[in-house]
């Protein structure tokens, strides 16, 4: 905490007798007033709902046959945790982000690199800019339909492009050796440009001098990647991963409108699955005991990342 | 060629102009009772059927006071949502369309029609007696009425099928002579025959056949095609007694090998087709052979106008077992529409049903785009021999004559969904077509298990008329 | 110097046509008539446009879907600017649960959709809540409120606090020291929290997918509903998707210099 900067709450408190709760309480009397409806919207459609879910968890509960709800207690954890689809679907989230993600940071950093030599000593932002933006500010639902436009196997642009220039048509979604692949390409080109853009404002953010000392000593690019860019960048990097762990963790949208898992189960997620055992099978207490689990896997996730930017002082300047 | 795209495919507004040549006011079918401004809702899948039925808004408000309102839901979503509506009990949904095969898990929440057909028959004797008693009426008593004909048949480019020089060099090559396929094993035949490079450019652009569809989601209808035929005198998806899975045993093998086969040999892609991809394939004279549902029957100078060549009919491949010959085919989907049992304006909610399902007010209907025909006095009807081709509706028919049940039990939904999965990942080349089916069986084993084995035993014997 | 000149520049072409490529056949899938969508080989320019899906487009409820959109997105835009920031402010200022607390209140945008949709969906259902425009404005809340919150938090823990305190001891009330002095301060980051929730409003899918049937129904449940038992009606859904771009596009013009910042939820300025 910065010094400078001391908080309200201690001026108040000095006023104040400082003293337990109580007195916590009336110090911090104004920012509850001011907390009490977000808290109370959140309880209401978060603590509230999983509590619920948690009971609902326990019971063998077929939706359109409400009244043969039967308590079964943990079985449906034991049900998801031996269901092999289940951990198909698992391996198939894992395999998607760590790919879409991967490519991800490292086109978007290239990209950024690029755009970064290109603006330095020009005060205005370039035209384009915009017009690469626009992918991650689209609907997801709107992407998969686009790309699966793109990806018509007989009828689509890739497919025609490729013809003329000599390589025979590739099968994209159609075929259960690209079908997955395809679905990060069209994730790439969602996110890729959020990547490009965060990277881009933490390059311009660092001290412009570093580069120019660097370029005057002959650095090669990549050294000035390594040694320079990538070590200043840490923080950036840092949180750019973890937005686009937690989701790409959720995708669900564009497999839902692309593939709807298919071929087979090859692009089932986690989160699909989890949808279509809850809103297709109506089997609910099995889909919430599954999507708790997904929620402790993410609340790991988040905590773990907590702990790391807490100490980093990451999201506090 | 671009007066050629101009007719290339049909868009659901060029159906209006059959209708507004129709006489637009038909009338109705004789007195019933009226209503007070007595709001019906009726669920529809979104799209054609939706704009049809919307065309009778004005007509039925004005004989019967009664306000018809529609709720278009995708097709993709009108199992969930419809069912969640029913099972709430909230009778918002005064009458809703849905497939056969999702009877078993409709069935209690449907209102049975008998009392209200004995009062006032929707000229229950006219609708095709396929679509009677496979998918309007449940273990006796009778809960919907077809509102689309849908059922598959064979579509090909005759002129193709009846050259010489293709007929010489397809006997010389298999032996026996070429015809639209009569059997399934027929079908790879024709899958190969017809698979080339027509243009010379190294790319093959020319195949013999594609399935309705393949696509994940509804793809398993293409292998239950096969497997009630290839099964025999006596297809059954389960053993009645025990209820045991039977789609894994040698006939479902034979029927998922061939369907994987006529894949492996077909378009590119074709693992993804849905109906327009089929549809545009065959109408655009790249697919010589398609088996698909009664719309393409009404498009055949569009044929005409993009292939030059004639669009021929004949009934599904079947299979010959034991010397005998299988002729069964499904509706792939189809279309009923029942009651819901918490409606609050049930004498309303038939009397609109009896209204617009009417062999009058129902010739409409099938003149728009998306129904497809369903009772004989449409087949009969002299507008409709004037538009269609003799041998389409012959075809037809017959087809329905041949119409073998679908799953019609609780969790049918989930049972399709295991099987489609299944059959996917064998046309994916995931898994051995075997070892597919055995997952398919094992996962219909759990599911049969979790309903109530006893209970499913019931359903399916009353479903399957045993 | 010339060449290497060029060079860069047909770079940034490549990659403005890779990432516009597919937005820009969008567009001219909305202008193409139904039969040319399917077919081969496919139109690159179309030799002819028509503007008649954007009409038709109202036909199949794109009006509706837009009129529903903008209520949904507006109301959930001005409860979570407003709650963020009075909520941001009291975590900035007063430190209430320390850092925890506001991190636990993200984390909650960061939970998957399909874990809180199951429960929310039966009390909703319970509640007679589906298909009503409260549903989805609640729901949304979830992803746009915490989000609101921690950004909020993150501006006000930039603005200098000493006019605050200096206020303080001559006498202002908290309220004022909000209201006159922080708030202003901090007026570009309440903009860019007001864009950011209206853009993830806007693009939600799946909680509006369960929760709506047709009265409520948002732009993308009605986008991808587009299809019939015929296939996606590729035109009109299309044009439906061009005109829900265009308030996006506007904001992402307008806004550039905040887009980073939102969209690292405050981490980089």
């Amino acid at each position: 905490m910065n010094a400078a900067r001391a908080p309200i709450v201690e001026v108040a408190a000095s006023l104040a007798e400082p003293s337990g709760f109580k007195a916590w309480c009336r110090a911090n009397s104004f920012a509850l007033v001011l907390l009490a409806p977000t808290v109370l919207i959140l309880l209401a459609l978060t603590i509230f709902p999983l509590i619920y879910s948690v009971y609902i968890s326990l019971f063998d509960y077929y939706l359109p046959r409400p009244h043969r709800r039967a308590f079964v207690g943990l079985e449906n954890y034991g049900a998801v945790l031996t269901d092999a689809r289940f951990w198909a679907s698992m391996r198939i989230t894992g395999i998607f982000m760590f790919f879409s993600i991967s490519i991800q940071f490292i086109l978007g950093m290239a990209l950024a690199v690029f755009f970064f030599d290109e603006f330095r000593g020009r005060s205005a932002k370039a035209v384009y800019l915009p017009l690469i933006l626009v992918p991650m500010m689209i609907a997801p639902v709107v992407v998969g339909y686009v790309w699966r436009l793109l990806y018509q196997v007989e009828f689509g642009p890739l497919n025609y492009m490729l013809l003329q220039i000599g390589i025979s048509r590739l099968e994209f979604t159609a075929s259960a050796g690209t079908a997955l692949l395809s679905i990060i390409v069209a994730d790439i080109w969602q996110w890729t440009p959020f990547v490009t853009l965060v990277m881009l404002a933490g390059l311009v953010a660092l001290p412009q001098e570093l580069f120019e000392v660097t370029e005057m000593d002959g650095a090669s690019t990549w050294q000035r990647l390594r040694y320079v860019m990538l070590p200043l960048l840490s923080r950036v990097i840092a949180i750019v991963l973890l937005i686009r762990l937690l989701d790409s963790f959720r995708e669900l949208d564009k497999i839902f409108i692309m593939t709807q898992g298919g071929p087979g189960t090859v692009t089932e997620t986690v989160s699909y699955y989890a949808f279509l055992t809850g809103f297709k099978f109506f089997r609910i207490g099995y889909a919430a005991a599954m999507s708790l689990l997904l929620l402790a896997v993410t609340a790991i996730i988040c905590t773990g990342i907590a702990k790391v930017l807490h100490k980093e002082q990451i999201f506090e300047r | 060629m671009a007066k050629i795209r101009k007719l290339a495919l049909t868009s659901i507004a060029a159906g209006a102009m059959f209708v507004a040549a129709g006489s637009a006011t038909a009338e109705a079918p004789e007195p019933t009772p009226t209503f007070d401004d007595v709001t019906v809702t009726v669920a529809l899948h979104s799209g054609a059927f939706e704009l049809a039925w919307a065309v009778h808004k004005e007509q039925i408000k004005a004989l019967y006071g009664i306000n018809m309102e529609i709720v278009g839901i995708p097709v993709n979503e009108l199992f969930d949502k419809e069912i969640l509506e029913l099972s709430m009990g909230s009778g918002a949904f005064d009458l809703v369309q849905f497939n056969p095969g999702w009877m078993g898990d409709y069935v209690d929440f449907l209102e049975p029609l008998d009392p209200y057909m004995e009062r006032w028959d929707p000229a229950w004797e006219d609708v095709h007696e396929g679509f009677r008693v496979w998918e309007n009426t449940y273990q006796g008593t009778r809960y919907t009425l077809t509102m689309d004909g849908d059922i598959l048949f064979t579509y090909y480019n005759s002129d193709v099928y009846e050259n010489p020089e293709e007929q010489a060099a397809f006997k010389e090559k298999y032996g026996y002579d070429l015809a639209p396929p009569a059997t399934w094993d027929q079908v790879v035949d024709i899958q190969e025959f017809f698979r080339r490079d027509t243009d010379g450019d190294g790319e093959i652009d020319s195949w013999g056949y594609s399935d309705p569809i393949i696509k994940r989601g509804r793809g398993f209808y293409s292998f239950l095609l096969r497997y009630i035929n290839y099964a025999g005198s006596n297809p059954q998806y389960m053993d009645p007694e025990t209820m045991v899975p039977l789609i894994n045993n040698e006939a479902g093998v034979q029927a998922l090998e061939n369907y994987k086969r006529t894949i492996e040999l077909g378009p590119p892609g074709m693992l993804s087709w849905e109906w327009d991809e089929a549809h545009a394939a065959f109408m655009q004279g790249r697919v010589q052979t398609l088996v698909h549902w009664p719309d393409e029957g009404l498009m055949t100078d569009l044929y005409t106008a993009n292939t030059g060549a004639e669009m021929g009919f004949a009934k599904m491949p079947g299979a010959i077992v034991g010397g005998e010959k299988m002729e069964r085919t499904m509706t792939g989907g189809g279309w009923i529409i029942g009651m819901s049992r918490d409606s609050q304006n049930k004498e309303a909610a038939y009397t609109l049903l009896r209204h617009v399902l009417s062999p009058e007010v129902s010739l409409h209907l099938v003149l728009m785009p998306g129904t497809d025909i369903f009772r004989t006095s449409q087949f009969n009807h002299p507008v409709i021999k004037k538009i269609a081709p003799a041998k389409y509706l012959e075809v037809y028919q017959e087809s329905i004559s041949d119409n073998f049940p679908e799953l019609r039990i609780p969790g049918g939904f989930e049972y399709y969904d295991a099987l489609d999965v299944a059959v996917q990942k064998a046309l994916a080349g995931e898994l051995s077509v075997k070892e597919a089916l055995d997952e398919a069986a094992a996962n219909w084993e759990e599911i049969t298990d979790r309903i109530g084995r006893d209970e499913q035993r019931a359903a399916y014997k009353a479903a399957m008329g045993l | 110097m010339l060449a290497r000149q060029s060079a860069r520049y047909v770079a940034i072409a490549i990659v403005v046509v890779v990432f516009f490529f597919p937005i820009y056949w969008m567009l001219i899938t909305s202008m193409k008539p139904q039969e040319e969508v399917l077919y081969y080989p496919p139109t690159f320019v179309p030799p002819e446009f028509t503007f008649r899906y954007y009409a038709e487009a109202f036909d199949f409820r794109g009006g509706t879907a837009l009129i529903n959109s903008l209520i949904v997105t507006s109301i959930v835009t001005v409860i979570s600017t407003v709650l963020g920031t009075l909520g941001g402010y009291a975590f900035a200022r007063y430190k209430v649960g320390g850092f925890h607390l506001p991190f636990w209140i993200l984390s909650t945008r960061m939970m998957p959709q399909v874990a809180a949709i199951i429960p929310l969906f039966l009390l909703m259902q319970q509640f007679g809540m589906i298909d009503r425009y409260g549903a989805v404005i609640a729901v949304h809340l979830i992803v746009t409120l915490p989000f609101a919150i921690w950004m909020m938090r993150s501006f006000f823990l930039e603005t200098p606090v000493e006019l605050e305190e200096a206020a303080l001891m001559d006498g202002a009330s908290k309220w004022q020291l909000l209201m006159k002095i922080a708030v202003p301060l901090a007026a570009p980051g309440i903009a860019m929290t007001a864009l950011f929730s209206f853009v993830f409003s806007w693009n939600e899918f799946l909680f509006a997918l369960v929760l709506t049937r047709r009265v409520a129904t948002t732009l993308p449940v009605v986008i991808s509903g587009l299809y019939s038992q015929h296939g996606v009606l590729w035109p009109v859904m299309t044009a439906v998707a061009a005109m829900g771009l265009i308030p996006i596009f506007i904001l992402a013009v307008v806004a550039q210099r905040y887009l980073v910042r939102g969209l690292t939820l405050g981490a980089i300025k």
